[in-house]
Parts: C-alpha cells; sequence; structure tokens
C-alpha cells in the first residue's frame, strides 16, 4: 500500500473568534478525485486554501508526501490550484500570462501553446486579462493552473462561469489528467458538473465533515444532506 | 544562483512591463512631484527665503513623497485578482520576490528622481555645479535604503484598509534618520563645501542601505505568509 498523497490532521481555523475550520482530518490518496461540497460558509474555501499552504491554520498541520508545508513554501508548487479569483495580471495578455507562469517553473515555452489550445485560448492569446470575460479568464485560470502538470490539483468552484463547451473541456482535461496520475480535489456546489468523474464525495458543515464516502452516493443524497445542515436552504 | 537571479529579473522584468503599459504609479508620482515644487517656488518670497536654505528639503520632501506612490503600487498588483497566490504556488522564493519587487521600485523611484531633479534646478533656477557628483552618490545612497524600507511595509500596508495613510505611518520613523542625513549632506554640497565634510553621512547612508536590505530580505518571506 502506498503512502497517501496528502494528509491533514486537526485542522482548525478562527476568524474573529469563529471556528470556520473545527478540526478537520483529511487524508488523499494519489490519483482520486475527491469532491467537496457543503453550503455557503461551510468552510470549503478556506480549507483549500489551508490545504494549497495559501493560510496558515490556527492549529493543525498538512503534509504532502510527508513534507510539511510548514516551513517547506517549495511545496507549494506541486500544488495547481484554481481559486475564486484568476491569479492573472490584469495588464498582460493571456499569453504573456502563462509565458511568465511557464518561466517560473522553468517550463519550456512551446507548453504555452499546449496549454492555449488544451481550453480553446488561442483566439484571445493577445487580449489583456483584464478584458476577459468571467467564464474565459477562468478557463485562463485552469490553464495556468494546470500548465506545469502538478501532482495534485486544488480546484475551487472551477466550473463557474464556463458555458457547456468549455465545461466539457475542463472535464475531458481533468480525466486525462487523472488517468495520468494527477489527484484532484474539488470543491464546488455543482455537483452534477463533476460528479461523473468523482470518487469520493465529502461534505462540509460548520467546519467539519459530516460526510465522507466513495462517490457512489446520488448526488441528490448529498444535495439534500447539505440543505438539511446549519445554513443550508433546506 | 543562476535560477533565483532569473526569477529576480522575471519578476523585476514582469513589474516594469505592467508598469509600462499603465504608467499609472509612474505619472502619478511625477505629476505629484510637479505640483509640490511648483507649490513651493510659489509659496516662498525669494527676498527672505534663499534658495539655498529651502531648496534641499524641497528636493528631498518632493523625492520622498512622489516615490511613496510607487510602494503600495507594486503590491497592489499582485492582490488584484489574486495574483500574489500565483506567485506563492509556484517555486518563486520569497527571497527572489523581494528582490525583484525591491529593483522594480528602484527603477520607478531613479526614472521619478530622473525627472524631478531637473524640475527642481528649472523651478528653483539653481544648478548643482561642482556638487553634482556629491548629490548623484547621495541620491543614490538615499534612495536604495529608502526603497528597501518602502517595499517592505508596502507589502505590509498593502492589506490594511488604509493602505497608502499607513505606510506612510509606518515609513515616517525610518525615513526621518537618511532624510536628515541627505538633506544636511545635500545643503553642505549646495554651499559648496568639500566632500570630505559629508564623508561621515554618506557612510550612515550606506550602512542604513546595507541594514534594511538585509532586513528587508529576512522578514520578507513572514510577511507574505501572514
Amino acid at each position: 500500500m502506498t503512502a497517501p498523497l496528502l494528509v491533514a490532521t486537526g485542522l482548525e481555523q478562527r476568524y474573529a473568534g469563529r471556528a470556520v475550520l473545527a478540526g478537520i482530518d483529511l487524508t488523499v490518496e494519489a490519483g482520486t478525485f475527491s469532491v467537496i461540497a457543503g453550503a455557503n460558509g461551510a468552510g470549503k474555501t478556506t480549507l483549500l486554501r489551508v490545504l494549497a499552504g495559501l493560510v496558515r491554520p490556527s492549529r493543525g498541520e498538512v503534509r504532502l508526501e510527508g513534507t510539511p508545508l510548514r516551513g517547506n513554501p517549495g511545496v507549494r508548487s506541486r500544488f495547481g490550484m484554481v481559486g475564486h479569483q484568476s491569479q492573472l495580471y490584469g495588464q498582460l495578455t493571456v499569453r504573456e500570462n502563462l509565458e511568465l507562469a511557464a518561466a517560473l517553473f522553468r517550463l519550456p515555452r512551446s507548453v504555452v501553446g499546449e496549454s492555449l489550445a488544451s481550453l480553446g485560448l488561442e483566439r484571445v492569446e493577445r487580449t489583456e486579462a483584464r478584458r476577459l470575460s468571467r467564464g474565459t479568464a477562468q478557463r485562463v485560470a485552469i490553464a495556468r493552473a494546470l500548465q506545469h502538470r502538478p501532482p495534485l490539483l486544488l480546484l475551487d468552484e472551477p466550473m463557474t462561469g464556463l458555458d457547456v463547451d468549455a465545461a466539457d473541456r475542463v472535464r475531458t482535461l481533468l480525466s486525462e489528467r487523472r488517468q495520468t496520475g494527477a489527484t484532484i480535489l474539488v470543491v464546488t456546489h455543482q455537483l452534477a458538473e463533476v460528479w461523473p468523474l468523482a470518487t469520493r464525495a465529502l461534505v462540509l458543515q460548520g467546519g467539519r465533515w459530516v460526510h465522507d464516502g466513495p462517490a457512489t452516493t446520488g448526488v441528490a443524497v448529498i444535495e439534500a444532506m447539505i440543505r438539511s445542515g446549519p445554513g443550508g436552504n433546506g | 544562483m543562476i535560477s533565483w537571479l532569473r526569477q529576480v529579473m522575471l519578476l523585476a522584468g514582469k513589474d516594469l512591463r505592467i508598469e509600462w503599459r499603465s504608467r499609472t504609479a509612474l505619472l502619478s508620482a511625477v505629476v505629484f512631484a510637479s505640483l509640490v515644487l511648483v507649490i513651493f517656488v510659489f509659496a516662498r518670497d525669494p527676498a527672505t527665503v534663499p534658495t539655498s536654505a529651502l531648496a534641499p528639503s524641497v528636493l528631498w520632501i518632493t523625492v520622498t513623497l512622489a516615490s511613496t506612490l510607487t510602494f503600495t503600487r507594486a503590491f497592489a498588483l499582485e492582490l488584484d485578482q489574486g495574483a500574489i497566490d500565483g506567485l506563492r504556488l509556484s517555486p518563486v522564493t520569497p527571497g527572489a520576490l523581494f528582490t525583484g519587487k525591491y529593483l522594480a521600485n528602484l527603477a520607478f523611484v531613479f526614472t521619478v528622481e530622473v525627472v524631478a531633479v531637473p524640475l527642481f534646478l528649472l523651478f528653483f533656477n539653481t544648478t548643482f555645479g561642482s556638487a553634482w557628483p556629491g548629490i548623484l552618490g547621495t541620491l543614490v545612497l538615499a534612495t536604495v535604503g529608502f526603497v528597501a524600507v518602502g517595499t517592505v511595509f508596502g507589502a505590509m500596508a498593502i492589506r490594511t484598509r488604509f493602505a497608502d495613510l499607513m505606510l506612510l505611518i509606518l515609513l515616517l520613523p525610518f525615513l526621518v534618520p537618511p532624510l536628515m542625513v541627505a538633506v544636511q549632506a545635500t545643503v553642505r554640497l549646495l554651499a559648496a563645501r568639500p566632500l570630505s565634510e559629508i564623508a561621515g553621512w554618506l557612510r550612515f547612508l550606506l550602512i542604513y542601505d546595507i541594514v534594511f536590505l538585509t532586513l528587508g530580505a529576512l522578514v520578507f518571506p513572514a510577511i507574505l505568509d501572514e
């Protein structure tokens, strides 16, 4: 049995005295596709940022392949992350943004062309990022996150703003990445968009897990669970 | 080392390219410097306040205040759309990020000085004469340390609600010593005193530069992780 890729233990995060994460343990095996669901304010985005090492937890630790994130910032470059913001420089063109990322990761320039093609971004490659629509910026953000072929992808609402074709492209890309060994963790409200790829479903409520199981559970069951919890609509 | 230098050049080049496209910080600083100079020129009575008494202070007030406009901008562009997260998730070291930001800020401030100093000479109808190597040396030494402090506090202040105000409050205590020294050195240089008379002050500026460049590189990773 291989060691898990990512292990988080006892994660707690408090903002202004309120516990956003209240003792989260998480073990992610390599090659899996996990979906994290939950109502607004359940702590999903905070959890993803803590797992990525972008936010230091009040308590607990995260290890990637046994190496703690704290004190080892270099480990973070093994993540590919799509967050609520595009992480792009508005005054740079799409191509320049991807070229900068490629150069920082010491990748050949040819990967930029591949990234553009993989998400159908050739037509906007010379457009400044600040002029992109929400959906196009999201596609560039995804291209940027996938470009260095990270072993672990952390995606926060990756389908936001995407039209049907773009969402299909992203699903295909994620599926391909998983087949080549990447591990994927997705936070989403749009469960149906990623459900066919999922191997595991987790539900977060009030900063705690209330469900963790294989994705054989139906989407409707998970959605009902979210609606019935505190902060849900039910 | 080569990889580190490459990161530094990529980051500084990115900042300069972005500023070249928008020119917002540079134009604001140049307009601000011109306004300060115009106000001082027209507010002063040449019969009662001689140029030699006022000029050094005006030069340094202009350069300092105009330059502070660039410090928050350097990090504002990283926070817009969360670009800083992209950098933190890349192999860029905090040291390379600090140095890249520092070099870009240094280039901005030198550009502001290149515009502000001739305007100062024009508005005050004066020349540096044979003092220009000493003035140039003082400008360079003071700017190198001043930008190091500004880069560190710019990174700290940008996450606060009133970033520009906070930056000035944080900067002020650290800027007073080099500014006093720079003004005193400039007064003597404009009065055609020998360079040896200000050697001690130039040494002070050099030590200030070394201390704050070192401190900046040391504390920057902690600021970045907060």
